[in-house]
Parts: structure tokens; sequence; C-alpha cells
């Protein structure tokens, strides 16, 4: 009898999977994937099942953590009738075992990912390589396709309702973005924001995330760089971190100062901004632009403020999300809706500081990708084929 | 009797906000800012609460000696100095250096990994992915090329075909997932409301 | 972040050789998983908690308790939130267990009521009105102009039931079934297509917002860090 390495189950000698966890017992380098039948049993699988019945997501599932699987005994499929020295012994083996003691703790629970074991370490290596190649492509190609990329549909809309407001109007900006998204939303955010600021509007600055503070810190403190003569309480305030999420954002709507518990970030009385004379809730803006990379968010935004305000609401999110939000541009809920990484181009062309933020990048990505999915299929192909008699 | 009290206290304090946010009656809104004010308060203290068990966790495994103490010196070290720093300090340069030059780098970079796992990710499911899998990358790679090909430079269809893309097939199907998710989100709000699902109950 | 920043300042150039070495240890992680890349793990957790708990304190609790503190006639009902809030703090000791239920009750009955309020006016009734448009070509201006933008609206009306459709219905069963769950299950099933679509289009989303996250840091380590040294800072 051989112990499984992942649950210690008893087994045949010959076994090659566990029959209490359907583990490998002898894990291999082929890319057997824990839990899964061999590749070419996999494949013949997927040739015969339905595609949209499978999990669609199981071969990205590299990208979740390991997850714990039950045990999945897995049964005999020998189903002739004479009864053979083998299956003596297996019959011994499970009554050996059905008839001890039950053990005092919880079950063995094998854990294993759910994916495919890491490619090989050349190929991996590689292909980091080719990533950070592209990566580094503009430096070659100086941003070539920028000037020839079609605009998203709406980044005209976006810039039409930012020349609608006029000076004086006051403008709330919800900085809701992780230090993970500055990359793609600060450059367009903070053109829409310094186009605000020289425009002569108002600008009322919040976030409903802990890291959103410091960033609208920051991108105020950097007008005043850029020599925009702005005076704080006037022409622009920091009110701080609104708590609660859904909650939070709910009250701001119905109640500015009971939400900021009257005070600013700085802890200065809501009552000295001039710039909140009159605006006592959110929902009394005149417009009101969001920064954000959470779909959550923008949802929320949504819901509790956009939804009861006649104000326009403009959103700059992350590429990432940007599907999900279309169609609440499409029922006319956001007033525009732009993608950092496309709605990015302009600014970062239009930008004195060097970056590597360009569509050459995005195509060389392109490549990168497409060149990692082909070399799996044909790694694949080949492997198929070697089996075959 | 003292099981229901929560039981009220949330069909309660939920059902006067809704009515609120619903109906809009002059009457009810000082109670339901109150309940939403007091709502906003519990939430920050339950994230103060929860910061702190972090840190007491961590600093009981380190006193007794448990595997990986080292990092989590480091953990509980970064948690009480930044805390300090912004309770002491708040708003100030040093929380903004911290923020800046430590928590920014970290967490951007972290992100800007998973292109590599990502990477990684579409060469698995080329060589071991089920088909399904399979069809959701190639149709990913599709959407990517067109976004990125979208230039009148190359052909004046790429872009009318990715803003088509984006603005038809795309959109309905996210509008019914979100339709989906509004009606379970809707179905479980109702729940904790009349009290069928508890999650406030403390056994 | 990536904004300019004045080599020779002290404390920003400490910051700056920091940050760079921190950037360096996650991206070690490509190689392999290492003690470096751990430890900016358990740093990256101890900063946030802490600057998460600092600002829950500084701009929701510290703020009320001054306001209580300097007028406590007028700022009475601060003093039941506070207390509330304490109560919470009582769930880690049977004696008070029970009583922690009731501020969590309060506070995931209002969360419940604020969402269920939200998507109703938010989400529900919106995107339900946007579903139903007219299907007549007429209506987008006539001839093969209106007829196309008809199509798509058919498209997208039958597109957004199906995905719902897709929630119950589910194919691959056998067995004698009526004709309207057949055909249930042949929406479901074009619903199902249509969520892969849209998982796909969030998929090449996250590919670029990945991709620019990490030209970012790229953009910091040339242009900021090695910039400096060089003294060719942007």
């Amino acid at each position: 009898m051989s112990l499984c390495p992942h649950c210690q189950g008893e087994n045949r000698e010959d076994a090659e999977r566990c029959i209490w966890c359907g583990l490998p017992l002898r894990p291999d380098r082929e890319g057997n994937a824990a839990g899964r039948a061999p590749a070419s049993d996999t494949h013949s699988e997927a040739e015969t099942s339905d595609a949209w019945d499978e999990d669609p997501l199981a071969g990205l599932a590299g990208l979740l953590p390991p997850v714990t699987l039950p045990p999945m005994p897995e049964g005999s499929r020998n189903a002739e009738a004479e009864i053979t020295e083998q299956e003596r012994q297996d019959a011994a083996l499970f009554h050996r075992i059905a008839s001890s003691p039950p053990p005092l703790g919880p079950p063995r629970q094998p854990t294993a990912p759910l994916a495919a074991p890491v490619p090989e370490r050349p190929w991996r290596l590689t292909l980091a390589v080719l990533i950070v190649l592209a990566a580094l492509v503009p430096i070659v190609t100086g941003g070539r396709l920028d000037a020839a990329h079609s605009p998203q549909p709406g980044v005209a809309a976006f810039a039409a309702a930012l020349d609608a407001l006029q000076p004086g109007d006051r403008v709330i900006v919800a900085y809701d973005y992780a230090p993970s998204a500055e990359a793609e939303l600060a450059p367009a955010g903070q053109a829409a924001v310094a186009d605000l600021a020289t425009g002569s509007v108002a600008l009322v600055a919040l976030s409903s995330r802990p890291e959103g503070v410091d960033i609208a810190r920051q991108s105020l403190e950097s007008l005043a760089v850029d020599g925009l003569p702005l005076r704080y309480g006037t022409d622009y305030a920091l009110l701080g971190y609104l708590a609660g999420d859904a909650t939070g954002l709910r009250l701001a709507a119905t109640d500015l100062a009971a939400a900021f518990a009257q005070t600013d970030a700085a802890g200065t009385p809501l009552e000295r901004l001039p710039i909140l004379n009159g605006l006592n809730k959110a929902v009394d803006a005149d417009a009101i632009l969001v920064l954000t990379d959470d779909a959550n968010v923008a949802r929320r935004w949504i819901e509790q403020v956009g939804a009861r305000t006649n104000a326009p609401v403009l959103m700059l999110t992350t590429a990432a999300i940007e599907p999900l939000l279309i169609p609440y541009a499409d029922s006319g809920q956001l007033a525009a809706l732009i993608s950092g990484a496309y709605g990015n181009l302009p600014s970062a062309g239009a930008s004195t500081r060097p970056s590597l933020y360009s569509a050459d990048g995005f195509l060389a990505l392109w490549i990168v990708l497409v060149l990692a999915f082909v070399l799996g299929l044909r790694v694949t192909g080949r492997r198929s084929s070697e089996r075959r008699p | 009797m003292r099981r229901l009290l929560p039981v009220a206290v949330a069909a309660l304090a939920g059902t006067v906000v809704l009515l609120d946010m619903v109906l809009a009656p002059a009457w009810l809104a000082p109670l339901a800012r109150l309940l939403l004010e007091t709502s906003l308060v519990l939430a920050a203290a339950a994230l103060l609460f929860a910061t702190g068990h972090l840190a007491v966790t961590h600093g009981a495994g380190i006193a007794r000696g448990e595997p990986e103490s080292g990092y989590r010196s480091v953990l509980l070290a970064a948690l009480l100095i930044t805390f300090g720093i912004g309770v002491a300090l708040p708003g100030s340069a040093a929380l903004s250096w911290v923020f800046r030059y430590l928590y920014t780098p970290i967490q951007a970079t972290m992100l800007g990994l998973m292109t590599f796992v990502l990477v990684d990710a579409v060469y698995r499911a080329g060589r071991l992915g089920p088909r399904g899998a399979r069809i959701l990358i190639g149709l990913a790679l599709v959407l990517l090329l067109l976004q990125v090909a979208a230039s009148d430079a190359i052909s004046s269809l790429l872009p009318a075909l990715r803003d088509w893309m984006l603005s038809v097939p795309v959109t309905a199907g996210a509008r019914g997932i979100l339709l989906g998710v509004a009606l379970g989100a809707t179905a479980a709000g109702l729940r904790v409301l009349l009290g069928i699902d508890r999650p406030y109950t403390v056994e | 972040m990536n904004g300019s920043l004045a080599a020779g300042f002290l404390p920003d150039l400490i910051g700056l050789w920091v940050a760079a070495l921190l950037t360096l240890a996650v991206l070690s992680y490509v190689i392999q998983d290492n003690p470096v890349f751990r430890l900016t793990q358990y740093l990256f957790v101890g900063v946030s908690a802490g600057y998460a708990a600092a600002l829950a304190w500084n701009h929701v609790l510290a703020p009320r308790i001054a306001l209580l503190l300097r007028d406590p006639a007028d700022a009475w009902p601060y003093a039941i939130m506070l207390a509330l809030a304490a109560l919470l703090l009582g769930r880690g000791w049977q004696p008070t267990a029970r009583l922690a239920g009731i501020p969590l009750a309060l506070l995931l009955g209002v969360g419940a009521a604020v969402a269920i309020g939200g998507v109703l006016r938010g989400t529900l009734v919106p995107q339900m009105a946007a579903s139903i448009v007219s299907l007549a070509p007429i209506d987008y201006g006539g001839g093969l102009r209106g007829w196309a933008f008809a199509l798509d609206a058919a498209f997208m009306l039958l597109t957004t039931l199906a995905v719902l459709a897709a929630y119950h219905y589910r194919a691959g069963r056998t067995g004698a079934t009526s004709l309207w769950t057949r055909l249930g299950r042949r929406v479901g099933q074009f619903g199902r297509a249509m969520i892969l679509l849209v998982l796909a289009a969030l998929l090449a989303g996250a590919m670029l917002s990945f991709f620019a996250a990490l030209r970012g840091r790229f953009d910091f380590i040339i242009y900021d860090w090695l910039g400096s040294m060089r003294g060719l800072g942007g």
C-alpha cells in the first residue's frame, strides 16, 4: 500500500491517483492538474461537453489563491464480472479503512490550487521579459499610435460637460481610487480638475475611501504648484473621508455637514468655508465628477447620489470596470463615462512630462498576450499528437 | 425577547430609512438622518476595532513565538507607527510621506504584477484550459485588439466596430448582469429587514 | 504620486529610494516568491490598516467627540452613537456579546435599506426603462439607418432578457420537458454566451488596467528614480 502525499489516504501501489482526494499520487511535470483528469482526457471531455456549461474562468483560476478541495472519491470504472486478485486486495483495503475507528479530528482536507501548475520556468521568464519589453516599447516608438487613435465616444461628451459649467459653479470631485489606479486615472483626472479650476469652477473634494484623501490632497496641491491662483475655502476645499460606503453617500446626498461632522479634513468648521454657502447636500452641486477604479463605488454614487440629482454625473474609471458602467451611460444616468486607459491618451500626449503611457505599449501587450495564448495552444497540440498511437 | 431585540432594531431602523428614501415624508427625515449618521459612526468604529483586533492578534502571535514572527513584527510596527502618526499629526507631511513612499509603491506595483500573472494565466488557458476559457480569452483578445487598433488611419470600420461592440452587445449583457445583481441585492436586503437572515446575531 | 520632486530635499530623496526599493522588491516576485516580497506584503498590510484606522478616527470619531465635549446639550445624539459604537467592542466578551448585536443590527438594517432604496431607484427602474425602447425603424429616422437602429434595439432587449434567463435556466439536462422549458434553456444558453462576452470585455479592460499600473511603475523607476540620479528627472 502507498500513502497519498496530500491527504495521507491509503492506496494501491500501482495507483496513479488517490481514491480519497483524486489527486495524483506521483505529481509529474506534464501539467496534469491537481484534482483533474490528465490533459488528454480533459480535451476529450471538452470536445464533447457543452462549452457554455463549463466554468469559463476555470482556466484563469491561477489569478485566484489556492482553495481547499473536498475529498472526491473516484469510483471504479471497471465493470468486468470476474473478480481479479487486485480487486480482492482493493476490497480488503476498503474493508480495513471502513472498519477502522473514525478520526478524532476533522477529515484531512487536501489543499490544491484549482489552476494548472505554473508553466515551465524558462517560458515563464521569457514571457516576463517580453512584458517588460512591451512596457518599454514607447521609448523606441515615441507614441506614434497615439495621435492616430480614435477617441472613445465618451471623450467628447466628457469635454462638453466640463465646458458647459460656468464660473462660480460648484463641482463635487470624488477621488475614489486607490494608488494602483493612479497611473491610469491621474493624468486625465488632473487635466479635468485643472480645466475646471482654470474656468473658475469651485471644487469640493472628498473620498469614500481612506486612501483617496491623500490622493485628493496631492491633486489639489499640485494645482497650486501649476500656478493657478486658488484660495482654500473659496476656490476649493477638501472635506475628507466619507465613511460608511453607501450609507455615507446617502447621508452626504441629503446632509453634507452631518456626513462630515461639521468639519473639513483639516478640522475647519464647514460653516466657515464660503465654497459651501448654500451647498448643504451633495445633490445640490452643479456637477459631480467621480474618479474611481471600483465598480461598487461607482454604482453607489449613481444609486445614492446620481439618482437624486439633476446635475450631470461624470465618471472617469479604469478600463477594468468600464464595461459594467456603460449601461448607466446608455440610460442617461451618467452624462459622460470615459475609461482612463484610453481617455488618458490625449492627456498623455499633451503632457510635457516623459511617460511610457501610449497606445504603442498597449499594442505590444496585445502581441505578447497573443503569443502566450498561441504558444499554449501549440504546446497542447504537440503533446496531444504525441499521445496518439 | 433578548434574541428578538436585534431583529426588531434591524427591521425598524431599516424600515424608517427605506420609507425616507422611497416616500421622503418631511417628518421622517430627521430620524432617518440620525440613523444614517449613527451607521456611519458605527462603520468607522468597526474599522477601528478591526484594526485593533489585527494588532492584538499579531502581537499575541509574536508573544507566543509563532511562525513568521519576524514578518508579524514588521506588520505590527508599521501599523502602530502609521496609526500613531495619523492620529498625532493628521494631514501632516509625515503622514503624506508614509502614504506616498510606502503605501503607494507597494499597492501600485502589486497591481502591475498582475500583468505577469495574467499572461501566465493566458498561457495556461491556452495549454490546459477548458474550451470555455479559451473562447473567453479569444474574445478578450479580439476586444483588446479593437481597442488598441481603433484608428481611422488603419480603417474607419475599426472604431465603428469597437463602438458598436461596446454599446450594443456588451451593454446589453452588462445590463442583464446589473439587473440580475440588483434583484439579488434587493432580495438579500429584504431578507435582512424581514428578519429571515440575521447576520448580526451573536450565539 | 509621480509629480516632480525637488532632488536634494532629503525626506523626498529618501522616500524616492525607499519607494524604488519597495517597487523592485514587489517585482522580484516575477522571478519567484521570496522573503523580501513577503516582507513588503506584511509591511503593506500594516501601513494600510494603520492608515485607514487613523482616518476613521480623525475624520469620523474625533470630530464628533470634540463636538460632544464642546456642546453636550446640542450634540447629545453623538453620545448615543458613541455608546453604541463602544457596545461593538463587547462582542468579544461573553457577558456583553448579545448586546453587541444591537449596534450590528442597526448597521446592517440601515445598510440593507440603503442598498434596497438605491438599487430600486438607481439601477432597477432606470435600467429596465432603458431596455424598453421602440423597435419601430420609423422612430429612428426610417430607411436603412432606421432598420439598423431598430435591429440593435431588438438585439439589446433580447440579450438583456436572455442574460436574466441564464440565471434561471441551465442547459444539458435530458428527459421530458415542455416546449417553454426547452425554449428557456436555449435562451439561457444565448444569455450565457452574452455573459461570456461581457466577461471577455472585463478581462480585456483588466489587461489594460494591469498594464497601465505596471507602466506607471516603470515611469517612476526610469524617470523619477533613475532620472533623479542622472539629474534628468521629469
